[in-house]
């Protein structure tokens, strides 16, 4: 089989270091400039040379979306932005616009060139179009099927990159203006409000319209991909926290690296998939890779999100000599509940929480401040960036 | 500069219709217009009527438009069909980059026209798309400055969409479908759906193949734009009655930027928004 790329989003450093750390072989990210999720924090040059560095010392790539489609002002400084990442040694752009490429390739970027999935390719003729334009790694339009995949691949020998998981449009990408219409926010300029996540009256029935889609998890379909020649599988999601990342990266990185040593079980799926429905704040499908989807693929009545609480507290450090956790707070917990914790290179584990400490050392039963720094006696020696979430499934060793 | 359907004697060689009902081809050619864009039949989104090669005329330029995002299958489908294309056919029109692959591949020498929906919005990028293709549709998502700019820096003479309904949305599913069967609705392939915060409104519009939401409001894209740089104006009638759209006509002879009730001008006269930050602090 394939050796497969884990690619991860990345808002921020921070969320940047966590996919990394977890378990993922790239990161995405977009700079300030000519990037779609334009209201995300997104990273300066500066913080892109940093990321780019932190990256390649773990042999890790970095990918940096220049996705916007372009208007008449925004062509300015694109070439000397491109320069730019070109100096910062970032590994690839990816880029939609025509005109990137063309630029790309004028100033012989030496990062190499990854179509978006902006540009919707689903059919080996756009796959070989922008083959000889010098895009190496195409990222297919989500909509992609088994049949799609398999006959690019077979067709090209292009790099393909395959959404694995995370939000979907309802509409093909970069296909859809709704945010412009209804809030004047460009939406293939990165300001697109999920306008497809609203309500609409019609004329079918006095219920309100809704044309919300669920979100894709692939988790069923990893080894048939892999086999079709999958090389990457992205994980969407630039605005998600850190737990979410984290949570979502360890579990794809496992579960590739089962598939890959053929050590992978039912029961290890099974529970993999209860994790990661768990961390989503929606519902998810493997959507398009076996047929279109029907109503199932759908929210019809009111957006049903989740707010997520199960994320406890992010490991700073830990005391080996008092077997002693020092652990930021994220959501509430008590003595007496039992916990999860798991990082990057840590088989998980639960523990019931015999005892919490604050700052001072002064036992307390709750630890109720997001942001306040705690202590916990636990046995087994954690790292920096390990996580303690709410136990909910069976599977961790039990302490 | 001068807007050329002002003129005395217009050039109504410079329309392309896109012909939505059978209806249309008869009013059109009253008219005099001879360019005919015909939605081809299972390789077309948001059109209820769709046109096989066979039922086309000869006897005016016929066009052929595929808007389609191609999977696979229908990539296949289409190679097949086009190997047996007409000489008649005039041109394609199109929205996926495979067609510029096919096209080559079966060494077909129709016009090739990309019509991106959204995305012809600079003229570099258009310059560059103008190396594989004749001509490129403008995007309707710009403004006129930028209409523009373009025009008069592009390389070889474009289409401007001059008046008819215009996208805001394709999906590959079948949204109306999904909903009906959700809410034991009867089956309905046209809906009019209404945004009530920007109060704006859109039609949906499916087929197999997918929905396309119009925006409901007919874009008037009357401009003053050098003639010898427009290749056709393009007219997008879908849903007129046959009385509106003779009115639509003889009325665009005389450049009237407003013809129906519903109807405004797009974006040529509203800049969209490329980041938060752009927006008045008092409208946030």
């Amino acid at each position: 089989m394939n050796q497969v790329e884990l690619l991860a989003p990345a808002g921020d450093f921070e969320r940047l270091q966590i996919a990394l750390l977890y378990g993922a072989d790239a990161v995405y990210f977009g700079g300030q400039e000519f990037s779609l999720r334009a209201n995300a924090k997104n990273f300066t040059l500066e913080e892109i040379k940093k990321a780019t560095n932190f990256a390649h010392q773990l042999k890790k790539k970095v990918y940096v979306t220049v996705n916007i489609v372009f208007h008449e002002d925004d062509l300015n400084g694109l070439e000397e932005y491109l320069k730019a990442l070109d100096e910062a040694g970032i590994d690839a752009i990816i880029a939609s616009d025509i005109i990137v490429l063309a630029t790309a390739k004028k100033i012989h970027a030496k990062f190499a060139l990854h179509l978006s999935t902006q540009s919707s390719v689903l059919n080996e003729g756009a796959a070989k179009f922008y083959q000889n334009l010098g895009v190496t790694r195409i990222v297919l339009a989500r909509e992609a099927s088994k049949k799609d995949i398999q006959k690019i691949k077979q067709e090209t020998g292009l790099e393909l990159e395959c959404f694995a998981h995370g939000a979907m449009c309802t509409s093909i990408s970069g296909r859809c203006v709704l945010s412009n219409y209804c809030t004047n926010r460009d939406a293939n300029r990165g300001g697109c409000a999920q306008i497809c996540r609203w309500q609409f009256t019609s004329d079918l029935t006095e219920l309100p319209f809704s044309m919300t889609s669920k979100d894709l998890n692939m988790i069923t379909h990893m080894k048939e991909m892999i086999e079709l020649g999958v090389n990457s599988f992205k994980v969407e999601g630039r605005m998600r926290g850190i737990y979410y990342i984290a949570t979502v990266i360890v579990t794809y990185r496992r579960l590739i690296d089962k598939i890959l040593n053929n050590t992978l079980t039912e029961n290890e799926k099974e529970y993999a998939e209860k994790i990661l429905n768990r961390c989503a704040n929606r519902e998810s499908t493997p959507q398009f890779f076996e047929a279109i989807p029907k109503k199932e693929g759908q929210y019809f009545l009111g957006r049903e999100e989740l707010s997520n609480q199960d994320f406890l507290g992010l490991v700073k450090s830990y005391d080996e000599k008092n077997k002693m956790v020092i652990l930021e707070e994220r959501n509430i917990f008590h003595v007496g509940d039992t916990v999860e914790f798991f990082g990057p290179n840590l088989e998980t584990f639960s523990l019931t929480l015999s005892k919490i400490y604050d700052e001072e050392d002064t036992p307390i039963t709750t630890a109720n401040h997001p942001g306040m720094f705690v202590k916990i006696p636990v046995p087994i020696r954690l790292q920096e960036f390990d996580m303690m979430r709410i136990k909910i499934f069976d599977k961790g060793n039990v302490v | 500069m001068a807007y050329p359907l002002a003129k005395e004697n217009m050039n109504w060689n410079k329309f392309l219709v896109i012909i939505t009902d059978k209806k249309q081809i008869e009013i059109a050619r009253k008219a005099r217009i001879t360019n005919f864009l015909f939605p081809l039949k299972d390789f077309c989104v948001g059109y209820e009527k769709t046109f096989a090669i066979k039922e086309l005329p000869k006897e005016e330029n016929t066009y052929l438009y595929i808007n389609r995002i191609l999977d696979t299958e229908s990539y296949e489908k289409l190679r097949i069909l086009l190997k047996e294309l007409p000489a008649s056919i005039k041109g394609i029109v199109f929205e996926d980059f495979g067609l510029i692959t096919l096209l080559e591949e079966l060494n077909l020498k129709q016009e090739k026209i990309l019509y991106q929906t959204h995305f012809a919005t600079n003229h570099q990028s258009i310059n560059e798309n103008l190396k594989f293709v004749d001509s490129v549709v403008i995007s309707t998502d710009i403004t006129e400055e930028e209409v523009i700019k373009i025009v008069n820096q592009c390389d070889k003479p474009l289409v401007y969409f001059l008046y008819g309904l215009v996208p805001a949305m394709y999906s590959r599913r079948n949204l109306l479908t999904n909903y009906e069967e959700e809410f034991h609705l009867p089956e309905k392939k046209i809906a009019h759906l209404h945004e009530n915060i920007s109060n704006r409104a859109f039609k949906a519009i499916e087929n197999e193949y997918g929905t396309v939401l119009y925006h409901a409001k007919y874009v008037n894209g009357v401009l003053s734009l050098p003639d010898d740089k427009i290749k056709f104006y393009l007219i997008n009638p879908l849903q007129l009655e046959s009385e509106e759209f003779e009115k639509v006509l003889e009325e665009l002879k005389q450049g009237k930027n407003q013809i129906l009730t519903e109807e405004d001008q797009g974006f040529l006269h509203q800049k969209t928004i490329y980041k938060i930050k752009e927006i008045p602090k008092e409208t946030k």
